[in-house]
This record gives structure tokens, sequence and C-alpha cells, in this order.
């Protein structure tokens, strides 16, 4: 679901429409001033899909009752110590490889240190000084509205990915907090994006383009609804030439909408805040999705050391880089691992546009629909001159409609069939309108093909010039007080009459050959 | 070196009343000091970090005794300032040679939520009960140390 | 009966000259005899009488689980039992009822052995005296006003020399595991676990007169051990003889897949059959051993022993290890950074007592921290967060990382060039008096009882080292040796003119269990120290 959101959005600003103007609208305000330069950095929460938690064997379902899936150690319990989970360093690994980061041979788990009721130990098993992964980087599409809008590649810079544990949830009322720890130890991996992004745009197209990468993975289910990813964004503006600013933090964005709105709704703050003389706080924020604006998370005089202390349960984590090294069975072996990295969405794209002649915007929205893919990719493999660019315009406008509306993942359609209208409109036999009917017929009767639809309610093209004769006929003489007008010179009704032909032929005349009929019939001279 | 044989030729009483008479000395000003032993930097903790100190470590002990404690600790640790490091490799784990082991992912502990909330004095329907947020902890005034 | 080695109990009960029921009911008298020394916080009798039940009922089948199996033994207030109150001596857990076994606890327990009691220590293991616990102290059985016999085997010639009792001015247990170095040399079980942070199990054992077992770090699992310092911890054995502690040893050894430090390797149980052979074995004692503030009995002890070791052909010498002089120092360092993280988590929410403030999350933990901790234990809480400060964390921790090293590459280098064995004392003196002890802050006791056991523990571990006194310093030229996880073993070789024990202390390099437990039997044997039985 949340993979469509990114197709679906792209779709309905490429329908223009009102929501484009929303977006414009409210957030206009620092575009305007170019003295301004914002800073955005992200640092990206994405909870590993494992049956077990990092350390503990406890389960990670996400709809357990209060308190139900902790283990001793995920509470704490004196004495318990830590054991890591195999599946989650192996995921640690694939999200490194895919973003294309140096792994580190050996890496070490830290303590972070802090009082919170939510955090059983006092501390956080986190690793703060040897992470797993460094230096990686994520290219992304960014499409700007606007009255100069844009379509452009970007890229964030990673500047490491470690593994670390989830704290519990507490719900907060004026008189006490309820702590359940059924989330306390969850795996998760922390990206932390380098400061490189200049806006709320750039920041949801790279959380977009991320969560694609993920659930190709299959590291991570990214439901942001479920608080699978979950997005903190540093931000800070400063004046052109001048140094950064002070920075604030905007802590669990929790959808990709509200990533973007919080970020440009806290570059308008700081602006305004030091147009007015005044000095940006550093401090926590969060976004009020109902009000539409960040406020301050904590005790602004609060000063965290975090006093980070090598974790003395875990002796170091051992990755098997290379094919000298000697393998253990303790090892996670990246030799091996590296072969399961799909390609990257980024390299699909290039490959779309590269040897299938895609345009960027239609690479782009395929890229994200995983529904549509397979279908793609078969029916092109099928036929290799297949025509790319009609089948990749079938698929997006027509097809996906179905995918976005089938809650229950019923629908099925095949590639062959997706193959067989691609040939026949490019051929002529078929138009767009009939293939949309052979869609709905195929959505309603999966087991017959378009071939078998096709025949079965004659929805060819009528080409036959005797045919077409007859319907314009037929319609000119059913319509002689319009054609009167054409011919008196006094109203070019021709297209009109060709749409009574059109609805006549229940949409198969070939309009090519009916256009060409009226005009050599009758052709409009004005009087 | 001499101090040593003098010592062993010493009987057990004679030390004892040495060791009496050095607590002594040492109880009556801390900050004496033998002429023969390195001398160790003596350490200053202001208000600010003692009551930050508290903060994170909340254990109501940013008092006289607390901070007393606390200096003699950074006293004595300062002395590891004798010792020349340069070039080596600090020896975080003994187990730096080790590969860490690995678990399979397999869910291996379901515990009843009574085990789990057994040994909590104050439950309220399965949930472990905190007072409300994190409000900052009001230290006390600290000027009765100066 | 009581006194005599687990073996030879262990061929009683098979020939079913006695029960296991009547071993332990013994085992429970005794300790109600015993009780003014206050070994115990839990007598754990239901426990122990259905657990001797059931091992009565597998002799009777003939099923039985081992020389271990029907054996009265004893753990250490900070190994968590189910259901059974796991205080660490301290207020903090005084309502502890841990809802699991630490696995050391269920190895003995699938050994057979039945489980008489939970046993006093310093609160948290912070101390080196038993004195520092909620439930009072622990009275050393030697020089205790309980009358026993002291004997020589095999004549059973009485030792001569009696301490002078004093009830007002008893002698202390050593520690932090006194409570189980009393319960096993006052004869209230055959066996009992203590833990070894810095000379905790070596030191009480020295001076109540048995044997005490520093097994290699990785070698015994610490799931369920209330950790002081998790790098340094490790599950300790007391016992009156090596062979005895070679028994548990092997039954609690071996990885566990709970705990992540704990070598992954099959464990090969140590055999003591083959004896060692002295020939050639080369045996170091460390110089900086030789302080000023060591009784001078030690000394001569010390020397008598190499003596005896170089008599039957083993190759003593005087080493080297020039780091000591800061081992104490890295040590406390490291030890109370651990600390101040370990315990981060008694906040009084999910375990332990609870503080009443309603307030503030912050004011609820100060007060259930300051009421449940101990003041040694909150100024290490302090220091150590001092130390781990950012802009502490390079003076004072990665230097302490730094000294560390230094200190293994002094143990390396004896190693390599072939050292088998290093043999130093194990305490200062014999078991002071309360009322010596007490004359210094803790801080300094520690370290002076410490700095020869020390050394044993440096493996990756930090002592909970106290702070010196400058003063001390002048008299007392500190040096502790810093071990790396290295096993340690305290043998009692004889008794000071006063008539208590004195230990020595041997130690191998690590996963050397073999080499270190036949030396060490091979001195039990030659050295015959005296067994204390209690007058009926």
């Amino acid at each position: 679901m949340v993979i469509m959101g990114y197709g679906r959005c792209l779709s309905f600003i490429f329908h223009f429409k009102s929501s484009l103007k929303q977006i414009s609208n409210c957030y206009r305000f620092f575009s305007a001033t170019p003295e301004w330069e914002p800073v955005v950095g992200l640092e990206i929460h994405a909870q590993i899909q494992s049956s077990s938690k990092l350390f503990s064997g406890a389960d990670t379902n996400f709809q357990t009752p209060t308190n139900r899936s902790v283990a001793l150690f995920d509470a704490a319990f004196p004495g318990t110590l830590p054991v890591l989970n195999r599946r989650c360093v192996e995921a640690g690994t694939l999200t490194a490889l895919a973003l294309s980061c140096d792994l580190n041979q050996v890496s070490t788990f830290d303590r972070k240190h802090y009082f919170y009721s939510d955090l059983p130990a006092g501390y956080q098993i986190t690793q703060h000084r040897f992470p797993l992964a460094q230096n990686g980087l994520l290219n992304f599409i960014v499409y700007k509205g606007g009255s100069d809008s844009r379509l452009y590649e970007k890229t964030s810079q990673i500047h490491q990915i470690q593994l670390e544990q989830d704290s519990g949830r507490s719900l907060h009322d004026e008189i006490r907090s309820l702590v359940d720890l059924n989330r306390a130890g969850l795996p998760l991996m922390e990206l932390v994006f380098k400061p490189d992004l200049s806006d709320g745009e750039e920041a949801a197209a790279l959380v977009k383009e991320l969560i694609l990468v993920l659930t190709r993975l299959g590291t991570c289910s990214c439901k942001m609804e479920e608080g699978a990813l979950r997005v903190d964004a540093n931000v800070s503006v400063h004046r052109r030439n001048s140094p950064l600013g002070t920075r604030t933090e905007i802590k669990n964005i929790g959808a990709i909408r509200a990533v973007a709105n919080a970020v440009d709704y806290e570059i308008d703050r700081q602006i305004r805040v030091l147009q007015c003389g005044k000095e940006v706080v550093n401090e926590t924020r969060s976004w009020d999705a109902e009000r539409m604006r960040t406020v301050p998370m904590r005790d602004k005089e609060e000063k965290q050391d975090y006093r980070y202390m090598p974790e003395p349960n875990l002796p170091p984590l051992h990755l098997r880089l290379t094919n000298d090294q000697p393998m253990h069975s303790n090892m996670v072996d990246v030799t091996q691992l590296i072969n399961k990295v799909p390609e990257s969405p980024f390299q699909m794209r290039v490959r779309f546009q590269k040897d299938y002649g895609l345009s960027l915007l239609q690479a782009v929205r395929l890229v994200s629909e995983d529904m549509l893919l397979p279908l793609f990719f078969n029916a092109m493999n099928m036929k290799q001159d297949r025509d790319a660019v009609i089948l990749t315009d079938l698929l997006l406008n027509d097809v996906l409609s179905y995918f976005n509306e089938d809650d229950s993942c019923n629908v099925v359609f095949k590639a062959d069939d997706m193959g067989t209208i691609t040939d026949m409109m490019k051929d002529g036999v078929i138009s767009k309108s009939i293939a949309r009917i052979i869609l709905k017929e195929l959505s309603q009767s999966p087991a017959l093909s378009a071939k078998e639809v096709m025949e079965k309610n004659n929805l060819s093209l009528i080409c036959d010039p005797a045919i077409i004769e007859r319907l314009c006929r037929s319609v000119t003489q059913e319509n002689a007080n319009m054609l009167k007008k054409h011919l008196a010179g006094k109203k070019d009704s021709t297209k009109v009459l060709e749409t009574k032909v059109w609805k006549k032929s229940e949409g198969r005349a070939n309009m090519n050959l009916v256009k060409e009929w009226f005009k050599t019939n009758y052709p409009f001279s004005k009087k | 070196m001499s101090v040593c044989l003098l010592c062993r030729r010493l009987t057990r009483s004679k030390l004892d009343a040495l060791l009496r008479a050095a607590c002594k000395l040492s109880s009556q000003s801390s900050s004496a000091r033998a002429d023969s032993a390195p001398a160790a930097s003596t350490p200053a903790v202001d208000e600010e970090t003692v009551k930050h100190l508290e903060r994170l470590s909340l254990v109501d002990f940013a008092n006289k005794r607390g901070v007393a404690r606390l200096e003699e600790a950074i006293r004595f640790a300062n002395r590891l300032d004798e010792v020349d490091t340069t070039d080596v490799e600090p020896l975080v784990s003994v187990l730096e040679d080790e590969v860490l082991y690995l678990r399979e992912d397999k869910v291996t502990e379901k515990n009843d939520v009574k085990v789990v909330l057994s040994t909590a004095v104050v439950t309220e329907e399965d949930f472990y009960v905190a007072p409300p947020g994190n409000i900052p902890l009001v230290v006390r005034d600290l000027s009765e140390l100066k | 009966m009581l006194s005599t080695s687990i073996q030879s109990v262990a061929k009683q009960l098979k020939n079913s000259k006695i029960s296991a029921s009547e071993l332990c009911d013994a085992s429970l008298k005794q300790i109600e005899k015993t009780k003014s020394l206050n070994a115990f916080i839990t007598v754990t009798s239901d426990v122990a009488l259905k657990q001797a039940k059931e091992s009565d009922q597998r002799f009777l089948n003939g099923m039985t689980r081992g020389d271990l199996d029907g054996i009265p033994i004893a753990i250490k207030d900070n190994f968590c039992t189910q259901g059974i109150l796991t205080s660490c001596g301290s207020n903090m857990l005084s309502n502890f009822l841990p809802p699991y076994d630490a696995t050391v606890v269920s190895r003995l327990r699938d050994a057979g052995t039945v489980m008489v009691g939970k046993c006093n220590l310093d609160e948290f293991a912070m101390g080196s005296g038993t004195v520092d616990s909620i439930y009072g102290p622990t009275k050393n059985i030697w020089g205790s006003n309980i009358p026993y016999d002291v004997t020589y085997k095999p004549n059973h010639k009485m030792s001569s020399s009696k301490p002078k009792v004093d009830p007002e001015d008893w002698r202390i247990a050593g520690g932090s595991s006194g409570g189980s170095a009393v319960a096993v040399a006052s004869g209230s079980c055959f066996a009992a676990l203590g833990s070894d942070t810095g000379g905790s199990t070596r030191n009480p054992a020295a001076y109540c007169g048995v044997v005490g077992f520093k097994p290699s770090y990785g070698l015994v699992s610490r799931h369920g051990l209330i950790p002081l310092v998790n790098s340094m911890d490790v599950p300790g054995i007391i016992a009156r003889s090596v062979e005895d502690v070679t028994l548990v040893l092997n039954a609690i050894a071996g990885p566990d897949v709970n705990d992540s430090t704990t070598l992954k390797r099959k464990y090969e149980k140590v055999s003591l059959d083959e004896g060692v052979n002295l020939l050639g074995l080369r045996i170091g004692i460390p110089k900086e051993y030789q302080n000023t503030a060591i009784d001078a009995e030690i000394v001569d002890i010390l020397k008598k022993t190499a003596s005896i070791f170089k008599e039957c052909g083993a190759n003593v010498t005087e080493v080297s290890l020039p780091h000591t002089p800061y081992s104490i120092t890295c040590y406390s360092v490291l030890n109370q950074c651990e600390v101040a993280s370990n315990m981060a988590r008694y906040d009084g929410l999910r375990f332990g007592i609870r503080g009443d403030v309603t307030i503030s999350t912050e004011q609820l933990y100060a007060e259930t921290r300051s009421r449940g901790f101990n003041e040694v234990v909150r100024s290490r809480i302090l220091s150590g967060n001092y130390f781990l400060l950012k802009r502490n964390y390079e003076k004072y921790f990665v230097k302490a990382l730094k000294v560390r090293r230094l200190i293994k590459n002094d143990f390396d280098s004896l190693w390599d060039s072939n050292f088998d064995i290093l043999l130093t004392p194990t305490t200062l003196s014999h078991a002071p008096k309360i009322s010596e002890f007490k004359q210094y802050d803790n801080q300094t006791q520690c370290v002076t009882q410490d700095y020869c056991t020390q050394p044993a523990n440096m493996a990756g571990t930090y002592n909970t080292a106290l702070m010196v006194h400058d003063s001390f310093q002048k008299f007392n030229n500190w040096f502790c040796v810093f071990v790396l996880g290295i096993p340690a073993i305290t043998v009692p070789v004889g008794l000071s003119r006063e008539g208590l024990p004195l230990g020595l202390q041997l130690m191998a390099p690590v996963f050397h269990e073999n080499a270190l437990l036949r030396t060490a039997l091979w001195l039990q044997q030659a050295v015959n120290f005296p067994q204390l039985k209690l007058k009926v």
C-alpha cells in the first residue's frame, strides 16, 4: 500500500488540478526569498523485518496485546544478557550493500545512556563509534511543482548505518505514564544521512525512494502507520555565504507527506524567527499533524550527555567481506549475501530509459509500482520489439487503477494479455477506449484471454470501408438538419457527426477512416 | 625501596600502628601528600558539573559527602596521566579476537504477562506505571558545599 | 561427615550409608548451629528437602546424575534463583523474586545438587569484607566463639595455635563472597558459588581457609549473575578442596547461548587424574607483590612454598610486571564506569523497591535509588558518570583501557617466555578483626585487601576498586597485577601464628584450567592444611 503512495502521488500531480495548487499555496514563502539557504538532513529509523527481536527471543508482531511480547532481557531484568539476532545483521548488511555503503569488517556495540520510563535499562544498545556500515548514498528523483515545475535527480549521502534497539511506548496523561514494553528491543537500522537536502519535497522524495529500496530488499516493511519507518529531520537555515545556522530536530515523523510539511514548516518558522532578530534554539521538536506545525518536545535547558560506553556483553561483530577471509559459523558471509541484492530502483529507471525508451517520468512512475513490474517485464520478454511506451502507458493509466481500488488483491491480469492489447493498439486494430473495455472484461473474467474477449464481444476496430460508409451514411441521414447547416456553411458539424458515428459503432469505428469519409464527402466550406 | 625493606622488618603490631597512624594522617587532611608519592592534580568539580552529574545519576548524592568521594575518585584516577600510553591500542574487550555469536531468528521466549509484571510494585491493567512525563529534576541548592 | 570431601560423601550416598535427605538435614542443622555467623540471607529448607527427596528417589532407581547428586550446596545471593529472594545484599532488591534461574544454578540443579540457601555478600558485590550488606555482616568462623577443632590429617593431631576469641571484635570473612566462604568453611555445605570481580571469591576463601577458584572469563556463563562489572565478573567456586572445586566446575562450565561472552567452543572437562609434572614447570613470582604492607607471615609462607616447589623439580623464578602500580587506578576507573551504567536500570518501575514520589519520573528514580543503594554504590555511580562524560571519556576511560593493554602486554611477555604458573599471595594478612577493617573508609579497605587478587580479574574487568588515600600509598607500594580474564585459585597453605588461615594464589594463562587445577592440587597435597570441624 505504501509503495502505491509514490505512484499515486505523482499520478495525481500529473493530472494537475487543485491538489497541486494547494501544496504550492501553503509553502511558497521561503522559496520566494533566495537569501535564505535551508539545510536539511534526515535520520531514518527502519524496523528490520524479522521474527524475533534484536537481542532477545521475543516476537515482533505488531498486534500483540500490552506487554505480551516482552522477554526478560527487554524489561532489563537483572542478570539478563543480549544475544544478537543473525537475521538483523543480514538485513543491515543487505541494506548497506543496496545503498552503496562501505561495510566495516568489524563493528561494535555501545550503550547510550539516558533515563526515560520506556527505556528499561537506562541505556539503549546502539552502534555509535564503529557502526555496521558507512559512506553510502541514495539517488532519487524529486518533483517540484509550481509555475516552473521540474523533475530532477538528487543524491543524498549516507554517513552511517547502525543497528540498534527500539524503546518501549508510553501513554501519557496528566497524572501518570503507562508503559508498554512490546516494542522495547525491536531491531532497528538507523540510517543517518548527511545534511545535503534543501527542502521538504526533497526530504519526502528521499523517504519514498528509501521505502522502495527497503521493501524490495525485504529488510523493512516500511509501514509508517505501524511505526516501522520513522523519520527525524534536522533543519537549519542560514543566509547565503554565511556559516550554518543552529539546527532543530523534528522527531518521529510518521508519514511521507508529513515529512514534506514538517520540514517546510520548520524552515519557514526558523526564517521568521531570524527575521524578527531572534535566535533559533537548538531543541527537539515534534510535528503536530492536526495543527500543521512543529512544537517543542523537551525541556530546553536539558543538557544531554549520553556517555557512550562500549557494550561489554557483546564481543565485536565480524563480517566476512572477502573470499580470502576464513569463514566462521558466527560470521555473516557478505560474499554470498551480495547476490541477494536486487536491482536498485535507480538502476531500473536508467534501464527503462536506455533499453526501453521510456521517458524519465514514465520510468519514475513505473519503477514504484510493484504490481505492474512483472506485467511489464514479462510482456516485454515475450516480444522484444513490443512498443514499451504504449505498454507502459496502458499499465500506468489504465491497469494501475484496478490494483489501487482492489483492497483484497483479487484482480489478476496476465502479461500475455497486456502484450496483446499493446500490439493491437500499436497496429491500430483497437483504440484506447476499446482497450479499456477489454481490460474491464478481463478484470471480471480472468480466465479469458484478450483475444477471446475481443472475439466474444466483437470489439475489433471497424476498418472495412463498406461498413464505415454504411455507418456514416446512416448518421448523416438521421441528422439531416445538422447536415443541412454544415452544407450551408453555417456550422462545421463534422466533429459532432463523427462522434455520433463513434457512438453508433460502440466505439469501434476507426475514427481516422470516419474523418476521412466526412472530409471527402462533406467538406466544410464557409460561405 | 629502603622504605620497603624497613617495613618488612617491622613486626605485625608495629605495622598496624603505622597503618593506624597513616589513617589518622589521611583523615586529618585529605590533600596531605607524601613527597615520594607522585602528585596527582587536585580535581575541581564545580557546582554546575555536580548538578549535571546528579541529573545523569539520579542517586541524590550531590551533597558534601558525595562530592568529597567524587573528588577523591578523580584525584586517584588522575594518576593515570603518569603512564605513557603513546601509540597504545586501548584494550576494550578481553574477547577482542573472538567472533560474536549470532543466534537464529526464532521466537524463543513467550512470557506470560503476569510473569513479566510479577516483580513490579505498581502496575495498571497490564501496563507498567510511571509518574507523568520527564519533568526535570529539581536539584537542591548546593551552596552548603562552599 | 559434613567436613569431608564431595567424593567421599558421594561414595557413602552410593553405598546407601546415608541418604540425601539425611545429608540435607545435617546441613540445615549445621546452618542453624552457625546462625550467628550470618552466612546466609535465605535458608531454602523447603526447596532443599524437596530436592533431597528427589535425589533419594534417583539413588533408589539407580538413575543418579553423578558425584554431585544429593550434595548440599549454597549460592551467593547475586545469582538469580527462580521464585526465591535474590537480594544482592541491597535494599534495592530486597523484594526481588526472579522469574528465572541463572544458568549455573540450573546446571547445578541438573547435576542433582541440593540448594540449602542463598549466601550473604557486600551490597551488589562491592566490598571486600561482607560487612556492607543490609542483612548485616558475615563473621568468619575462624576466631569465632562457635566451638571448633582444627586437626591435621592423617593423625588428627590438633593444631596448637588458636586465635583469641572476642565476640565483639570478630574476624571478617572477606568479600564480597564472604557468606559463601563461611558456609563452606563451617561445613554447612560442600561447595558454594561466589562471584569474582576483584578477588571477591579468592579473598574470602583465603581468610576462611578454603579453596576459592576464579575460572577464565568466558568459560562459565554469567546469565543470571546480577552484574557488578560485566567485563570482569566471573562465577567463582568455593569448596574445601581442589577436587571438589573441579567437580563443580565440570558441572557448570561450558558455552551458554544466553551469554554472548561465553566461548562457544566445546568444554573439555578438567581431569585431575594425571596430576602435574613438576619437573621443568616454570613458576614465576612477580616481585611487585613484595609489598611493604604485606604481613611478614605471608611473605614467609610464600617463600616456603616456593622452596617446596623448587625441591620437587619446578623452576621458580622472580619475574616482573612493571605496570602493576597503575592497575588499581585503571581498574577503579573502568569499574566505576561500568557500575554507573549497570545500575541505571534500577528505577523501581519493573522490579525492586519503589519510591513513593508521583510528581515526576526523575524524582521517583532519585528517591528509589537513594533509598535502594548504599553510599558505596551511589558514589561509584556518580564517579563513573563523571569519567564517562564526553569531555572526560578520552582522558579517563580510554586512558584506562590503554593502561590495561600495557598490563596485558606485561603478562603476555611472561606467558610467551614459557612461564606456566604465577605464584603470589592472595591477601596481605590473615583475616583482620572488624575493628581493624572498619578504621578505614570503605574505599581504602578494598584496595588493601584487593591488590593481590585484583589482577586475576583484570582481564577486561575493572575492579570495583576504591580510591586510595595518598598517605597509604606512601607506606604501601601498591602493585596490582592486572590479569586479563586469566584463571586464578587460592589454596589454603598454613595457619598464621595466631591460628588463622593463610592462602596463596596461583594463576595460569587463559583457558589453562587443567594446568592450574593440577598444580593447585599438588600444592594442596604438599601443604596438608588442617581441617576445621565444629565440635558436636
